[in-house]
């Protein structure tokens, strides 16, 4: 059964939603009326109408709070009968061929086995009766999250040698992240200072985020996209945007598609709605809801985890307005975030405590596991942490304890095979034979369907009715009376 | 039809269940299936996978250059493949040991029609090789368990010239012709082998029949006359150079397009060729003469692989006098065998996979597997040959033969 369309398919339906809505004009005019009251950061307010929420077909986000009912029944239509269809293959149309095909063997192997013949295929029956008859069911036909690829944005804003655990942080995510399966080509890391090669650091090109400095976080395999001066709020928000310099190298580049799960961790030193860069500028909460609000509308993102260890992290994603975005923060408004304890041989502080406690759910997680992110904040105890954490999911559309910690944090691909093709027109239910319930409702659907069904032409192909497997079976008894002549 | 003894059924019984055991394990049946020297593109399992799949989508299967089978093996295996999967396995596997009682019968066969001929002296007392030995030594060959495993498609035409040979032996000509021509369809060789079978059941009419049927089947079954460019064009014009055991790829790589069809036709005649000598020579040993012309195909072949070697090597025990007595290079037939198994490997992944061998590597070593192959099939026909002599001249044995 493709069960939970309604919840999971949340893309789809919101699109059929408001390209429905799109066609009726007035709304598509009060739309645009509202637009010319707004400036999102840079964006002048004569943008052309392709970079539009409209052109998308989604509302914009600033709408006023009017619910958009379904005009046309044809639309609910289709939604429940997504959420009603199954593909079931079962195998008792092979059954009875494979038994005439095993009798036939047996006659051909008469005279091989002559008294072992029937208890043989007597045995072969039965074991064949026990295995036969798998159904096999499609379980969700779009993958739970709608994500293809995932990204990670790592940044550590903070210079100086004191800051020491802030590139730690950073590092110790990118270690958990590839350790996750994202490769470095998904991977944006800036550092904005190099820690390992400090003349100050009593183990050179080393990186350690515990006292016991058990793991070299700088060890074999980092690559560093941003290094230094380029950690700028600039090249942060370029980045993040895509709108980027022709000759930025790819690597600097985040190529993130509409099907996309980007991991943002963000830590260094902040404030009230302000995370400092470098000691010399600072980024706003305005600037990265703006930020994220281009990503959304230029279709750059499925869904972003965005995580914030800094002090006062929690007023940072306050200001998010773009859908699909979860965020958590270290510590709210007027509360410090600590870091978690120092080395006393490098003789700074090697942690930060939220990213500590994170890491300690996360390296218990590895790609086959299931753990949701629910369980990952469930595990913030504020006492431990000595800060109060922070989640803000009312912009995430799925309920956190469906989604897994792999989702964001690592690249674990969903591959759903189907041996039968998935019916996607109403032609195809009559082509296809298989035993659904054929819902009266796919009869009006037809009207929606033919302008597009020649988008579908190539999926148009006609299995080969039983008539091969006739001249199949034909054939090879012929075969094999011949083959049990001849050796006979 | 004997009823076999306790020794031969445990044979079977072995070869069968080792096969299966082997086949259940999936990595182990698909990297072989992938292994060049087992699976060439006119017998690969993959490739006919794919042609079913495309022919019972309704796609020209011979239109993508992909799937270069008979359409009789595409008729067979899209009904096989629509049973549970572990039906291939079996099929593979029961088509093995069918070749093997074969094998047996005809042994048993030609050890008959030996009791009436001629001997040498000391040959009076050993008894002949036991057709469950044959039988076994072909069920456990390790290439003929590799070429199984790996669900190469010439076990079928293996089986149609067994059959074929068996047919012949026993007189019967419909049956005989219908194997060869079968054979030959499947793969187009065989076809060398009808003259030497003509010497014992003359019936070229019926070849010629069957051929027709199995051609208008085809042209039946997959709609159109595209089948012959994809299957005898392969193998007749080479057009795909996937890397083989053989001597065709590498040839055919580095010559001259003006050159092509004149090496094409050489080799092509030269494999042919062969025929002509052999059936000439041997016409009263029509077991003896096939065994040859299998090796000559097994070597000369466009796309050869190890299930060629596993037939021909099965056929060879069988005429188990020849060993005692006159074979001159065993030590080094087996050790070039040996040794080119296992090297064949290694210089594929160093060429391939690597990157530190090239071509050159492995097909050094597949010149030493075919040199192995030669000097087995030349130092056979010596001893048939020699044998001959000296059952004819008794006074000549164990001395060289010097001609005025």
């Amino acid at each position: 059964m493709i069960t939970d369309l309604k919840k999971e398919n949340f893309d789809l339906k919101l699109r059929l939603y408001y390209l429905e809505d799109m066609m009726t004009k007035e709304v598509y005019q009060e739309k645009r009326a509202n637009l010319e009251h707004k400036s999102i950061g840079t964006q002048t307010n004569n943008k052309p109408f392709e970079s539009t929420p409209e052109a998308f077909g989604l509302a914009s986000c600033f709408n006023k709070s009017s619910q958009y009912s379904i005009k046309n029944h044809s639309i609910s239509l289709v939604v429940t009968a997504l959420e009603n269809i199954t593909i079931d293959e079962s195998c008792p149309s092979g059954t009875p061929f494979f038994f005439f095909f095993l009798l036939l063997l047996d006659k051909s192997l008469l005279f091989v086995m002559a008294r072992w013949n029937w208890i043989a295929s007597l045995l072969v029956l039965l074991f064949m009766s026990v295995y036969c008859d798998q159904q096999e069911k499609v379980e969700g036909f779009f993958s739970q999250s709608g994500h293809t690829n995932n990204w990670a944005v790592l940044v550590c804003t903070s210079r100086f040698w004191f800051n020491y655990r802030h590139v730690a942080n950073t590092l110790s995510m990118y270690r958990t992240v590839k350790r996750l399966g994202i490769p470095d080509s998904n991977i944006i890391l800036m550092l904005a200072d190099d820690v390992s090669c400090n003349p100050r650091n009593k183990y050179p090109a080393t990186v350690y985020n515990n006292a016991n400095r058990l793991l070299d976080l700088y060890g074999d395999n980092v690559e560093v996209d941003y290094r230094g001066y380029e950690v700028t709020v600039e090249n942060f928000i370029r980045m993040l945007t895509g709108r980027v310099s022709p000759d930025t190298p790819r690597s600097k580049r985040l190529l993130s598609d509409d099907r996309s799960n980007i991991l943002v961790y963000m830590t260094g030193h902040g404030g009230d709605e302000f995370l400092k860069f470098q000691d010399a500028e600072e980024i706003s909460a305005y600037d990265l809801a703006d930020s994220f609000k281009q990503m959304s509308e230029k279709k750059r993102y499925n869904e972003i985890l965005f995580m914030i260890d800094t002090c006062q992290a929690n007023t940072m994603y306050s200001k998010i307005n773009s859908t699909n975005i979860l965020a958590t923060g270290s510590s709210k408004l007027d509360e410090s975030s600590y870091s978690h304890h120092t080395d006393y041989d490098i003789g700074v502080a090697v942690i930060d405590s939220f990213t500590y406690y994170n890491l300690e759910f996360l390296e218990k997680v590895d790609q086959t596991s299931d753990k949701t992110l629910q369980e990952l904040f469930d595990t913030y105890d504020p006492v431990k942490i000595a800060s109060h954490p922070g989640i803000r999911s009312d912009l995430f559309n799925r309920p956190l304890d469906k989604v897994k910690v792999t989702d964001f944090f690592g690249n674990v691909q969903n591959v759903e095979l189907t041996k039968s093709r998935y019916p996607l027109l109403q032609d195809d239910q009559e082509n296809v034979e298989e035993e659904e319930k054929e819902t009266p409702v796919l009869n009006n659907y037809t009207s929606l369907t033919k302008p597009t069904s020649h988008l579908f032409d190539s999926f148009l192909v006609e299995k080969r009715s039983k008539s091969s497997a006739i001249i199949g079976i034909v054939v090879a008894s012929i075969i094999g009376y011949v083959i049990s002549t001849t050796l006979s | 039809m004997t009823t076999l003894s306790k020794k031969s059924k445990l044979i079977y019984a072995t070869a069968f269940v080792l096969r299966l055991a082997i086949f259940s394990f999936p990595s182990v049946t698909n990297t072989l299936a992938q292994r060049v020297e087992l699976s060439t593109p006119v017998t690969s399992f993959k490739r006919l996978t794919e042609g079913v799949f495309l022919y019972s989508s309704n796609v020209p299967p011979y239109d993508g250059g992909v799937f270069h089978q008979s359409p009789l093996l595409l008729c067979l295996f899209s009904f096989v493949m629509t049973l549970p999967s572990f039906t291939i396995p079996l099929l593979f596997s029961t088509v093995d040991l069918l070749i093997a009682y074969a094998l047996s019968t005809i042994t048993q066969l030609k050890q008959q029609r030996d009791k009436s001929i001629k001997k040498l002296q000391v040959e009076r007392d050993i008894t002949p090789i036991l057709p469950s030995t044959v039988a076994a030594l072909y069920l456990f060959n390790p290439l003929t368990i590799l070429s199984c495993v790996s669900r190469s498609t010439l076990l079928f035409t293996n089986l149609s010239i067994v059959l074929a040979l068996l047919s012949a032996l026993k007189g019967k000509s419909k049956p005989a012709m219908f194997w060869i021509a079968l054979a030959s369809y499947l793969s187009f060789y065989p076809t060398m082998l009808l003259p030497a079978l003509l010497l014992n059941v003359y019936s070229v009419g019926s070849f010629a029949g069957w051929i027709s049927v199995l051609f208008g089947f085809s042209r039946f079954f997959s709609g159109s006359w595209d089948f012959l460019n994809s299957t005898y064009g392969t193998i007749i014009f080479v057009t795909d150079l996937t890397p083989n055991v053989g001597m065709f790829w590498y040839f055919f790589i580095e010559i001259f397009d003006q050159f092509r069809s004149f090496f094409m036709v050489v080799f092509q005649f030269h494999t042919f060729i062969f025929t002509a000598p052999i059936c000439i020579k041997l016409r009263n040993q029509p077991i003896f003469a096939i065994t040859v012309l299998c090796g000559v195909m097994a070597i000369f072949k466009s796309y050869p692989s190890a299930s060629d070697a596993s037939l021909y090597l099965a056929l060879v025990p069988i005429h188990d006098e020849l060993f005692k007595l006159d074979c001159r290079y065993g030590f080094l037939i087996s050790n070039l065998f040996l040794y080119a198994s296992g090297l064949a490997p290694i210089f594929w992944h160093l060429w391939i996979y690597a990157g530190s061998g090239n071509a050159n590597f492995f097909y050094a070593i597949t010149l030493v597997y075919n040199l192995g192959q030669i000097l087995l099939l030349t130092d056979i026909v010596y001893a048939f040959l020699r044998r001959q002599f000296d059952v004819e001249n008794p006074n000549a044995i164990g001395k060289p033969v010097l001609h005025k």
